[in-house]
């Protein structure tokens, strides 16, 4: 049986039918064809699947479509803003923070939401903020770097 | 893709809704607070439920209140929430440090108490200080609410003494009179998204240079989280300095069960228990000895 959600997903607002077990995830990648957001592990431990809920991060693969209702979304294609990207995206280009791209999108956004509340964090603090996000090619380096020289 | 077999998904306001709903579909169904563990236990094959009870929207059992008797948690609490929260980490703080191992932010962001409570795994990382805090569990189901100690809560691996028709409501900790210490020691792997391979939670009050009130907890070394009472006794009874640390590692290793598994042999764990034990009191120690000369104690 379907039910109806309504949500914002990158600042715009949506009515789409759902089924009860229907995850977050298929339906920011199947109902809506935002591919950016990658399932990893499915099960919470990767980060792969990061979106901001509300502002805040939460793993989409263990998210029920039904638990989104009236909530505001953002995936990784909604930082660029008229073609112009977001200065985290540019500044993991410019710092050699991505590789094969696949963690890219969950680690921006875990980034981002450091970056909104804590504006000027510690290497600490990002180390943490990121934890929840595993890469398997750069070895965190040149991401912490890159989101070190966007908040500057 | 790992996907979910069709369920009914239920909202539930109040309590009394999701109790009815409880009592209707019984076995074959499951509540879901922030479903971190049961979803993964449904997608991975371990659980099936036909019926999911939502209690999100429950707002009477989200909240953590505090005044100079008690603390009370309620169940949806989320592990972020807590590890945020200026009251626990003024007057708790190793409630707030428990938290903070626990899988990732975007698991804390959605993962409960209560959750972790209710899924009773062996290396829960919220158990250990739980228990060591004396904590008190409150339950309600169709007769109204019973109340049994932490210690009592679990029996076995994921498996607690709720019954099927009932609900957990409040986590109460009564304030001790004496500042007490408190300090969790997670043995894992990553710096997050970890399971404990142990981990000791060590709680005691020092009044008039004598400790007291000792707890010593452990996860990942028994069928469920533990109290170590031999332990407890050793130390209440001879003090704690180099001497006692030392007896007091050898006794924990008669107290505990651990299993081999994918995160370590029972040996492994034995051993870890041992160094873990001894870290977790000269911690303790260190940090009342440090209050004291601060004069913050």
């Amino acid at each position: 049986m379907s039910k109806l959600v309504n949500l914002e997903i990158n600042g715009k607002t949506v009515e789409l039918a759902v089924e009860d077990h229907q995850l977050l995830l298929d339906l920011i990648r199947d109902k809506v064809d935002l591919t950016g957001t990658k399932e990893g592990c499915g099960t919470g431990e990767c980060g792969a699947c990061t979106v901001l809920i509300d502002g805040e991060p939460f793993t989409s693969c263990l998210v029920l479509a039904v638990e989104v209702n009236g909530k505001k979304i953002t995936t990784i294609e909604g930082l660029a803003s008229g073609g112009v990207l977001d200065p985290l995206q540019d500044s993991f280009i410019k710092n050699g923070a991505v590789q094969c791209g696949f963690c890219t999108p969950g680690m921006i956004l875990s980034a981002k939401a450091l970056l909104d509340r804590v504006p000027k964090p510690t290497e600490g603090d990002i180390r943490k903020a990121i934890a929840g996000n595993l890469c398997r090619c750069t070895g965190y380096g040149k991401i912490v770097e890159a989101i070190q020289n966007t908040s500057e | 893709m790992k996907k979910l077999k069709a369920f009914s998904h239920l909202d539930s306001r109040t309590t009394e809704e999701a109790l009815s709903y409880l009592s209707k579909y019984g076995q074959e169904s499951k509540i879901i607070a922030g479903g971190t563990d049961l979803l993964v236990m449904m997608k991975t094959g371990k659980a099936s439920p036909k019926y999911l009870i939502d209690i999100k929207g429950i707002s009477d059992l989200d909240f953590i209140k505090c005044d100079e008797t008690s603390l009370e948690i309620g169940p949806s609490t989320k592990i972020n929430t807590i590890l945020q929260s200026d009251l626990i980490r003024k007057h708790f703080p190793v409630l707030a440090e428990a938290a903070e191992t626990l899988g990732s932010n975007q698991i804390r962001n959605r993962a409960t108490l209560g959750g972790n409570i209710c899924n009773a795994s062996p290396s829960g990382d919220m158990l250990p200080p739980l228990l060591c805090l004396d904590a008190t569990a409150f339950i309600l189901g169709p007769s109204g609410i019973r109340t049994v100690k932490l210690e009592q809560f679990f029996t076995g691996p994921r498996e607690t003494i709720l019954s099927d028709n009932e609900i957990l409501t409040k986590i109460e900790i009564a304030r001790p009179r004496n500042n007490p210490v408190a300090v969790y020691l997670k043995h894992c792997f990553r710096k997050a998204l970890d399971l404990a391979i142990v981990g000791v939670a060590v709680k005691f009050e020092l009044n008039n240079g004598r400790y007291s009130n000792i707890r010593i907890a452990l996860g990942g070394v028994a069928p469920t989280p533990m109290r170590a009472k031999m332990t407890e006794r050793l130390l209440e009874n001879e003090g704690i300095d180099e001497t006692t640390i030392e007896k007091a590692s050898k006794i924990v290793t008669k107290e505990i069960s651990p299993i081999s598994d994918i995160r370590g042999t029972a040996e492994y764990r034995i051993g870890m228990t041992k160094v873990l034990l001894k870290r977790g009191l000269r911690l303790a120690v260190d940090h009342v000895t440090n209050s004291k000369e601060r004069g913050t104690s």
